[in-house]
């Protein structure tokens, strides 16, 4: 029910910067997930918005309101905000009423508005069952279900949630995702989603800021930050990416031919992409491993030898190393009843790729 | 044990041949604790179970039995209140507040329990008497007259409560730092206050250790002697640390029995806050379990040098004006003379230093802590080995028996061994009992479980796996326990003879009842200098003891960079 | 095996310790002197005996009778000479065969009834019990033990108790002897908020501290307090006063019979009286002259005691005692 705006802010521990210069907007009733290896920077930026910690340099603002910047610091209790923790930080000596209630009576909410929004809160999560519980007599999902009631039932401005699925197991994460998006639409709160997880990343949020080592490298809609990464980095983190150097030698129209390993191929273009030595990223689903006795067809792929070979099932996943002896790696499908020997030769026809701007 | 003992031992070097080097180490450990834990308390038992049949009936219906243990009871739920009052105050401001100073006020909320009990009742006699040097010299002394107040209930409870308040600290400040960072966060979120947070969130949450750490300073005041017989006896306000003192030195043995009882009372209202404390951890072990990091103290801001100064308020009068006023009567030429540059006199060191008993108290304490502290050590690794290992039953069966003489009051302790040793042993024809021998074996007795608590909990800490890959390389119990799992406990070690020596070197509830001419201990001649008036002395025996610690305490401090975090309470 | 070897090291380690204790001390005295005092005492034998080392333990007399008692349970009795304070605890020694006589001991000089005529014990000075008050406490002057039962005295009084002090045996039984004051005398002490602190030190020290203005104590602990400087007096009450003469014995069980008689000697002797009177003691030999200001002995009033009969009941009078104080 609020913006979320960040202005070059900077965060210092001792010496070293862990957030550089970082600035970022999530616009009213915004879904935005925080992406980055573990380390970034993420978690603290989460927590300069919550107010944990102080800023040194730069300024947030909630809704308007300057909330961290110059001499100004609102404590944490005073941004009515919600946060939703990896442990889910339930506090283990009330029952799930009482926890769901906790912040209401703080605010110093009526106990009979209290009661109600805690009832709904605790409907919206399915867990009206359970009000009576202690969170040790409760699940993973449950609990993390009770820490979103929790959140839910305050009706805060911007909702802060730092790595939420990071505990629960592969099946509980898929349901707790529609959850989470089911929980977004009811609460039509800013949501701001810190997470290492990219897959989770592009299947929840509206937009996607992806960090790396206390910078933002760049903020897109999921599909966006997919196609057309801002660089190599982001490329190999948001899915399996692999980074190829080509030599461009035309560049028109949003499109650029490049040479990779003597054979010529066009692919989409970043619009600074100018010719010469740069590199591109091919995802493995567009690189397909063409006969490899079909040797010396031009349009038909570019040279590799296979390294690994893995039977998946419907397809074969192949490491190949590129034929120009530069030894980099790339990944490509091959259709499951391909022979496949490691070691052998091949050729990769890429159906679509994605030029990067030399730098 | 059985397949060890049949595995081949090609490369083991077993000396005893029929057993393996491992069975007799631990045959040896049990007659240890069993003939130092267990036998001399079971022999209080026998004593009261086949004493005169009107004996028990007798002291139980005695109207100073019931008043005794009555007053036991009171003072020592009046000083846990005091100490928990104290405690858990300290333990929130240090633990969540980053104060100016902050390891200084930590090591002067600790410095009770560097000063011994009965040094504290010294000092603040001397504090706060119509003598006292200090108050004198403001204008604020009491007129002669005036009967210091601290002979009284609430005197004892104050003391007892200040004594005993680093026990409450420091299992707070354990347990603060073992409460999840995020509970306090999500609290400050969901737009809790500090103050909110605090009795809502932290003290909820801290419930059991509070709970356990008040019990744990309840035992103490229980078995505390110190205290209750130096203001308690003059008081009338007699507990049964000094009734069972009083009845032993007023009537002799013959009232062993009687005091068997006593003691046995006494020993029934300990682990009554035993059972508290021990029900207490296992909650709190329950309830906090900690997913990401654990509370850490929060720059103070602005409130930093206000607090520090109200901490400061409490602690400089707790632990510092005592021992100064202790200082200045050591000093004056005698007592209810003021304190001046004429007046000053090292007379009172030099007559420490002249008293032959003093002075050997000195050196009887110091070989006697230290030779506990060796003995202990060398019980308190393989034991702990045992018992971690999971390779024994025995071992931790004997487990409780270890804590038993140190949770007990020291005065049960020191019964039980005059009730065991003082006929002669049965080999040798000779007794224990007025030889330095008996206070050695009930030190041991009494601080094996300081030895063997650390050690436990260094080898719980270390990779079970180092253990096995040594066995499977072939090394028999000695050798792995020598090369492999003794390097990685040694600072544990270290700091568990620490321990040892600086509870040992002051002790006096259970020397009290053992020392023997020639065998005095620093504790003892502190009393007895008290006792027989000679209160000059006795500030100055006592300056000499404290400093004594503080000097231990010191030297720990500089040896701390090559110690595990935590091993010594005071460091932050 | 394991059990010889187990029992080797017991028996060494044993040996070792009772070794460490017994060692060396050519005479083991036991004593209620203070410790001060003693080292001034045994400084002045050693002038006499240079080649007799003296070990010394101090304690209340009870207190030291007591830790005697548990050595010879313990089969292990410690001492060679036992000086305490009153007579009655070594007619009770001497009863349970623990002394032995020194029948050539010189007793030409100490009047009839302060020493054993059977020569078991020896009194080696005089100790009266009267008391002391704190004279800025602004409290009248005490002249009668009955005033010390005055409003004045209410929750100001404080005594040795008998179950730490031989003086305070002594003293507690001739009052209760006493027609006129007896038990009621104590139990009115008790109803006006009298305490019993431990020894005679523990008076010293309340009333010089200025805790209580009034103390049950023995003359010469408050005579050199006095002289100390410390703001207290010391008066003898008009019923009169108890006394004790520290006698001095030497156990059948000595192990240095001959340094045991020298010391005996040595404390009949004219130098040890002069000594005692330098320590503010009545002298108990004749020919030797009190301490300035002290009153001629000859005139002190002393209370009666029938020591026989106390004999028989001290353990009662303790615990009534006990009953009344809780000390």
């Amino acid at each position: 029910m609020a913006s979320l705006t960040i202005e070059r802010a900077v965060k210092r521990f001792g010496d070293k910067t862990v957030i550089d210069s970082v600035s970022f907007h999530a616009a009213d009733r915004e879904f935005v997930a925080l992406l980055g290896p573990s380390g970034c920077g993420k978690s603290t930026l989460l927590r300069l918005v919550a107010g944990f910690e102080r800023l040194d340099g730069g300024e947030i603002r909630i809704g308007g309101e300057t909330v961290s910047g110059g001499d100004v610091h609102v404590p944490t209790e005073r941004r009515r905000l919600g946060m939703v923790f990896q442990s889910y930080a339930l506090w283990p000596h009330m029952n799930v009423t009482e926890n769901v209630a906790f912040a209401l009576k703080v605010q110093g909410v009526p106990p009979e508005e209290r009661r109600a929004r805690v009832a709904r809160a605790l409907k919206t999560v399915d867990l009206s069952d359970y009000a009576e519980r202690r969170p040790a007599e409760l699940s993973g999902g449950q609990r993390q279900r009770v820490a979103l009631a929790r959140t839910l039932a305050t009706e805060p401005r911007v909702v802060l949630l730092d790595e939420p699925l990071a505990n629960l197991d592969a099946n509980l994460r898929e349901a707790m995702q529609e959850e989470f998006r089911r929980f977004h639409s009811e609460s039509a709160a800013t949501m701001v989603f810190v997470t290492h997880d990219q897959a989770e990343a592009l299947a929840l949020a509206d937009r996607v800021a992806v960090m790396m080592e206390g910078v933002l490298r760049q903020v897109d809609r999921p599909k966006a930050l997919y196609d057309q990464p801002a660089d190599p980095e982001v490329a190999r983190f948001i899915g399996r990416g692999s980074i190829l150097p080509v030599d461009c030698v035309g560049v028109s129209n949003g499109r650029a031919t490049v040479d990779v390993a003597g054979t010529r191929i066009g692919l989409r273009a970043d619009p600074q992409a100018v010719e010469g030595r740069t590199s591109i990223c091919v995802r493995p689903e567009h690189c397909r491993v063409v006969a490899a006795g079909e040797r010396g067809e031009p349009g038909e792929g570019f040279p590799a030898r296979a390294k690994v070979v893995r039977f998946t099932g419907p397809t074969q996943v192949v490491t190949a190393i590129l034929e120009d002896g530069s030894e980099t790696e790339v990944l490509a499908l091959a259709d499951s009843d391909q022979h496949l020997e490691e070691g052998a030769a091949l050729r990769i026809a890429v159906h679509d790729g994605w030029v990067f701007a030399a730098r | 044990m059985g397949e060890r003992a049949a595995a081949p031992a090609r490369r083991s070097k077993t000396i005893f041949s029929g057993f393996s080097g491992e069975q007799v180490m631990l045959a040896a450990l049990c007659v240890y604790v069993v003939g130092l834990c267990i036998l001399p308390l079971l022999r209080l038992l026998t004593e009261i179970g086949t004493a005169e049949p009107g004996t028990v009936a007798d002291v139980l219906s005695s109207r100073w039995t019931q008043g005794a243990a009555w007053r036991t009871v009171e003072a020592s739920l009046g000083a846990t209140v005091v100490s928990l009052v104290l405690g858990v105050g300290l333990a929130l401001v240090l633990g969540l507040m980053q104060l100016p100073g902050r390891a200084f006020l930590t090591f002067l909320v600790l410095m009770p329990m560097l000063v011994p009990a009965q040094i504290a009742a010294l000092a603040w006699l001397d504090l706060t008497g119509p003598s006292s040097v200090l108050l004198g010299a403001v204008g604020l002394a009491p007129p002669p007259g005036t009967r210091n107040w601290l002979y009284s209930r609430e005197g004892i409870i104050l003391l007892m409560g200040i004594e005993h308040m680093p026990i409450v600290f420091l299992a707070v400040r354990a347990g603060l730092r073992s409460v999840p960072a995020d509970l306090v966060e999500a609290a400050r979120i969901a737009g809790a206050s500090t103050t909110t947070v605090i009795s809502q969130i932290i003290l909820p949450l801290l419930r059991p250790t509070i709970i356990a750490g008040g019990a744990l300073a309840f035992v103490a005041a229980v078995g505390n002697f110190g205290i209750p017989a130096i203001l308690g006896i003059p008081g009338r306000y007699t507990m049964l640390t000094a009734l069972v003192y009083q009845r032993l030195s007023g009537f002799g043995p013959s009232v062993l029995g009687e005091v068997a009882v006593l003691s046995f009372i006494l020993a029934l209202i300990a682990g009554a806050g035993l059972a508290v404390q021990a029900l207490s951890q296992r909650r709190a072990r329950v309830t906090l379990t900690i997913v990401g990091g654990g509370l850490k103290p929060t720059d103070a801001g602005r409130l930093g040098l206000p607090v520090t100064a109200a901490v400061l308020l409490v602690l400089v009068p707790a632990s510092i004006l005592p021992l100064i006023a202790l200082l200045g009567t050591s000093f004056v030429k005698a007592l209810g003379v003021p304190l001046s540059a004429d007046t000053a006199t090292f007379a009172h060191y030099l007559t420490v230093w002249d008293n032959q008993a003093a002075r050997r108290a000195f050196v009887n304490s110091a070989w006697l802590s230290l030779g506990t502290a060796f003995v202990s050590l060398v019980v308190a690794v393989p034991f702990a080995w045992f018992l971690t290992s999971g390779r024994s039953r025995t071992a931790r069966l004997l487990d409780g028996a270890v804590d038993a003489p140190y949770a007990l009051p020291g005065i049960v302790i020191s019964i039980a061994f005059i009730l065991t040793f003082l006929r002669p042993l049965p080999l040798l024809e000779v007794s224990l009992y007025g030889t330095a021998g008996i206070i050695l074996i009930a030190y041991l007795a009494r601080f094996l479980a300081l030895g063997v608590r650390p050690v436990v909990a260094a080898f719980v800490a270390q990779d079970p796996a180092l253990d096995e890959a040594a066995r499977i390389a072939g090394a028999g119990a000695l050798t792995r326990l020598t090369r492999i799992l003794l390097p990685g406990v040694a600072p544990a070690a270290g700091a568990a003879v620490l321990l040892i020596v600086m509870s040992a070197y002051n002790e006096l509830t259970v020397s009290a009842l053992l020392w023997s001419r020639g065998n005095e201990t620093v504790g003892v001649t502190v009393f007895n200098l008290y006792d027989e008036g000679n209160t000059t002395a006795a500030a100055a025996a006592s300056v000499l003891a404290v400093l004594v610690t503080f000097v231990a305490a010191a030297l720990a401090t500089l040896l701390a960079r090559w110690l595990p975090r935590g091993v010594l309470p005071w460091q932050a | 095996m394991l059990k010889k070897m187990l029992r080797g090291a017991l028996f060494a380690g044993a040996a070792a310790l009772t070794a460490s204790a017994a060692n060396a001390a050519d005479l083991v005295l036991y004593t209620s002197q203070p410790t001060g005092q003693m080292e001034e005492v045994l400084a002045l034998f050693n002038e006499e005996h240079p080649d007799i080392e003296v070990e010394m333990f101090r304690s209340g007399t009870t207190e030291v009778l007591n830790k005697l008692q548990a050595e010879i349970a313990a089969g292990n009795p410690q001492p060679d000479v036992l000086m305490i304070a009153d007579s009655v605890a070594m007619e009770q020694l001497k009863g349970q065969g623990v002394l032995q006589p020194y029948s050539e001991a010189d007793t030409s000089v100490l009047p009839e009834g302060q020493y054993d005529p059977e020569k078991h014990w020896f009194g080696t000075k005089l100790i009266t019990t009267g008391i002391i008050y704190n004279t800025d406490a602004g409290v009248p002057a005490p002249s009668s033990w009955k005033d010390l039962l005055a409003e004045e005295a209410k929750g100001q009084v404080i005594m040795p108790s008998p179950l730490y002090s031989g003086a305070a045996v002594i003293h507690v039984g001739t009052v209760t002897q006493q027609d006129g004051m007896g038990w009621d005398f104590y139990e009115a002490l008790m109803d006006n908020d009298a305490i019993a602190g431990k020894g005679n030190g523990s008076v010293r020290d309340a009333v010089s501290r200025g805790e209580k203005a009034y103390g049950i104590i023995i003359d010469f602990m408050a005579f050199a307090q006095k002289n100390d400087g410390s703001p207290v007096d010391f008066v003898f009450p008009a019923e009169g006063v108890s006394a004790i003469n520290q006698p001095v014995a030497i156990l059948s069980t000595a192990k240095n019979v001959d340094a045991a008689k020298a010391f005996v000697d040595f404390q009949l002797g004219q130098a040890a009286s002069e000594q005692a009177v330098k320590q503010s003691y009545f002298p108990i030999r004749a020919g030797v002259a009190a301490p300035e200001g002290y009153p001629d002995p000859a005139t002190l009033n002393i209370m009666p005691l029938d020591a026989a009969a106390l004999m028989t009941s001290t353990d009662e009078l303790k615990r009534k005692f006990a009953d009344l104080f809780g000390g």
